[in-house]
């Protein structure tokens, strides 16, 4: 492929998928190396884009496939599969005053996962948002299904406690500095 | 999945930060360098198949050649002892019948006399044709005679016919022509062997005038071992033997010039085309009424193995260096949507400047384009010798060359702004070439060839069209 031409496809999709690598590997280095090697991959993988599905899946496919060789590296599945695992959960209530309409909801809720640590962060944009099942996220990071499960329990958990009351500021204060 | 999952999803599912722009650089590097690493495995791959191809001519005709000296050597050396039996010699059994064994003589003891067919010089058939001039010979043509009953043996020839004299049982022996054709004797009892011509083979003495017969022959001509002994004479062919311009044959072959199968030659050429190319059926935006002429310098150097007519692999280094000029005009529809610019990328209208011309109710934009190319390339083919006379031959070329290297230096561009020079990679050409060559020596050869080369798929007019061109070239081979 022309690379004119793949320049189109990068620009159509790259803030996207850049967002992608943020909310995985959180850091702005370790996200634009994942983004650029996804793409690089995708440029050598087009000849075999069979055409079913959506093209912005198939690509979304691979960059989270990057993010996730990113974790690895970092050994996120190991402290994963070696941490207690809850056998009890207690849905503990929930309650966060917010608005549909609120622009800085988005940015309190990344920020609010940025707070977890790696392997929560994983199984939540996982199961949660990509909405991968347990089996599917146990085949895709080598863990196994019930450790994704308890696992997801504690990310909740702790979700919720950044979120509740008056943290919301300072999430979105933190935020503002992070970024 | 739970409000608290739902908020989660439907906020960060679909979000967008802006990619920090160096992202983009590194991939384009990174795609460029993985066109390269593709080139070169391609460039190699072919190199490769090329090596295989070479190895396996030089296989060929390294097997070509011990087979030849084998068959040499087969016919001049003692046979092995398998083939002793094979080629026992046939027993003259009258001239119109088989072959009459003429042979010779010395070192009898290393010539297998079973084996004589090969070494023989025979008269087959017709021979009374032949030795019909061979006239006088002293007792008229005495060519054999049979003391014992051999019933496909020549019985009733007289003393006219006389070819050999069976002493004792042996079918096949030519032994003690005393006079007349004296073929051969053998003093010992081997049925077969040929030894000791007495008095040389006196073939014949001619006294009545035939320019084509044998003259001059005194006592016989005798024939030199080496000569006979790697002949296999046909009985048209004994006037021939009997003259000697076997021997001259024979000479001739010894004295054969050694091969040069190697190579080199050098050319350098004109390069040049035109060409006007009207679309027939306009799509907006398209191209259409494309004018290309390009004219320049080729240089090429190629390294080649003559294996035998048809097969004459080459491999070559090109180098190309000319100028182009690009026309084309492009239509656009009236609400200004020109699709693409010469480079390929999407173009919107208002970046051309200005309209000439109106084609119906299209606006047709004429662009010029001048450009500088220089190439490089590798190539690899086959030469075919189509005609060789003495001096001069006729052969085509059939090759594929690859373009390592393609720089485009954009000198001008109306109406488009093209600031950077372009480069491309690894444009893949077809050539077949024509030439005549004329030999100036032994090793010279002066030539001039016509090529036409086509590229599918080009990469130096932007568009990835086919282009085409042809190149005059003048060169000189020298072979080794």
């Amino acid at each position: 492929m022309d690379s004119t031409a793949f320049k189109v496809i990068y620009q159509h999709y790259a803030d996207k998928l850049y967002y992608v690598c943020l909310r995985y590997l959180k850091n702005r280095p370790d996200a634009c190396d994942a983004l650029q090697e996804g793409f690089i991959q995708a440029y050598k993988k087009i000849p075999s884009f069979s055409g079913k599905g959506s093209f912005e899946g198939w690509l979304k496919r691979i960059i989270v496939n990057k993010c996730l060789e990113f974790l690895r590296s970092r050994k996120v599945y190991e402290e994963l599969e070696n941490s207690q695992i809850i056998e009890d959960y207690y849905e503990q209530p929930f309650e966060f005053d917010y608005s549909e309409e609120d622009e800085n909801l988005q940015k309190v809720l990344l920020n609010a996962i940025n707070q977890l640590s790696d392997g929560y962060r994983t199984i939540v944009n996982l199961v949660i948002i990509e909405g991968y099942s347990h089996k599917e996220v146990s085949e895709l990071i080598g863990i196994s299904v019930s450790t994704s499960r308890s696992q997801l329990v504690r990310a909740r958990s702790q979700l919720k406690k950044y979120l509740t009351a008056d943290q919301s500021v300072q999430i979105i204060n933190n935020y503002y500095d992070r970024i | 999945m739970t409000e608290f999952d739902k908020l989660f999803k439907d906020n960060l599912k679909d979000g967008k930060v802006e990619a920090p722009s160096f992202v983009w650089d590194n991939i384009e590097n990174e795609i460029e360098e993985e066109k390269r690493k593709k080139g070169l495995f391609f460039f190699f791959r072919t190199l490769g198949i090329l090596v295989v191809l070479l190895s396996l001519g030089f296989v060929y005709w390294v097997i070509g050649d011990l087979s030849q000296e084998t068959q040499f050597e087969t016919i001049v050396s003692e046979p092995n002892s398998s083939s002793k039996q094979a080629n026992q010699i046939l027993e003259p059994i009258g001239f119109d019948d088989s072959p009459t064994a003429i042979y010779s003589k010395k070192k009898q003891g290393d010539v297998d006399k079973k084996n004589i067919n090969k070494k023989e010089a025979y008269v087959s058939g017709n021979l009374l044709t032949n030795v019909d001039r061979v006239e006088g010979l002293s007792e008229g043509s005495l060519l054999s005679k049979e003391k014992e009953g051999d019933d496909n043996a020549a019985e009733d020839i007289d003393k006219e016919l006389l070819l050999s004299e069976e002493k004792e049982g042996g079918d096949n022996g030519v032994e003690d022509i005393s006079k007349g054709l004296l073929l051969s004797e053998e003093k010992e009892g081997d049925d077969n062997g040929v030894e000791d011509i007495s008095e040389g083979l006196l073939l014949s003495e001619e006294k009545e005038g035939d320019d084509n017969a044998v003259e001059d022959i005194e006592k016989g001509l005798l024939l030199e071992d080496e000569r006979t002994d790697s002949m296999f004479i046909e009985n048209k062919d004994l006037t021939i033997l009997l003259t000697g311009e076997v021997a001259i044959e024979n000479t001739l072959r010894e004295n054969k010039p050694p091969k040069r199968p190697f190579f080199i030659e050098t050319k350098v050429g004109y390069s040049s085309y035109k060409m006007s190319l009207w679309n027939s059926s306009f799509v907006f935006g398209d191209l259409s009424n494309r004018k290309f002429k390009s004219s320049g310098l080729n240089a090429n150097v190629s390294f080649g193995y003559q294996i035998n007519a048809l097969l004459n692999p080459m491999i070559g280094f090109n180098y190309n260096r000319k100028q182009s000029e690009f026309n084309y005009s492009a239509l656009y529809d009236d609400e200004g949507y020109f699709s693409h610019n010469i480079q390929g990328n999407e173009m919107p209208l208002d970046e051309i400047n200005d309209s000439d011309l109106l084609c119906n109710q299209f606006i047709l934009n004429d662009i010029k384009a001048v450009f500088n190319i220089t190439s490089f390339s590798v190539t690899v083919g086959n030469r075919f010798n189509l005609l060789q006379l003495k001096k001069i031959g006729i052969d085509l070329d059939l090759s594929y060359s690859l373009e390592i290297s393609s720089s485009i230096e954009v000198e001008s561009i109306d109406k488009i702004d093209v600031s950077e020079n372009l480069r491309e990679y690894f444009n893949s050409k077809i050539t077949a070439g024509l030439n005549i060559n004329y030999q100036l020596s032994k090793q010279f050869k002066l030539f001039i060839q016509a090529e036409y080369i086509f590229k599918p798929h080009n990469s130096n007019n932007f568009h990835r069209s086919d282009a085409h061109e042809l190149i005059n070239s003048l060169g000189l081979r020298f072979n080794f």
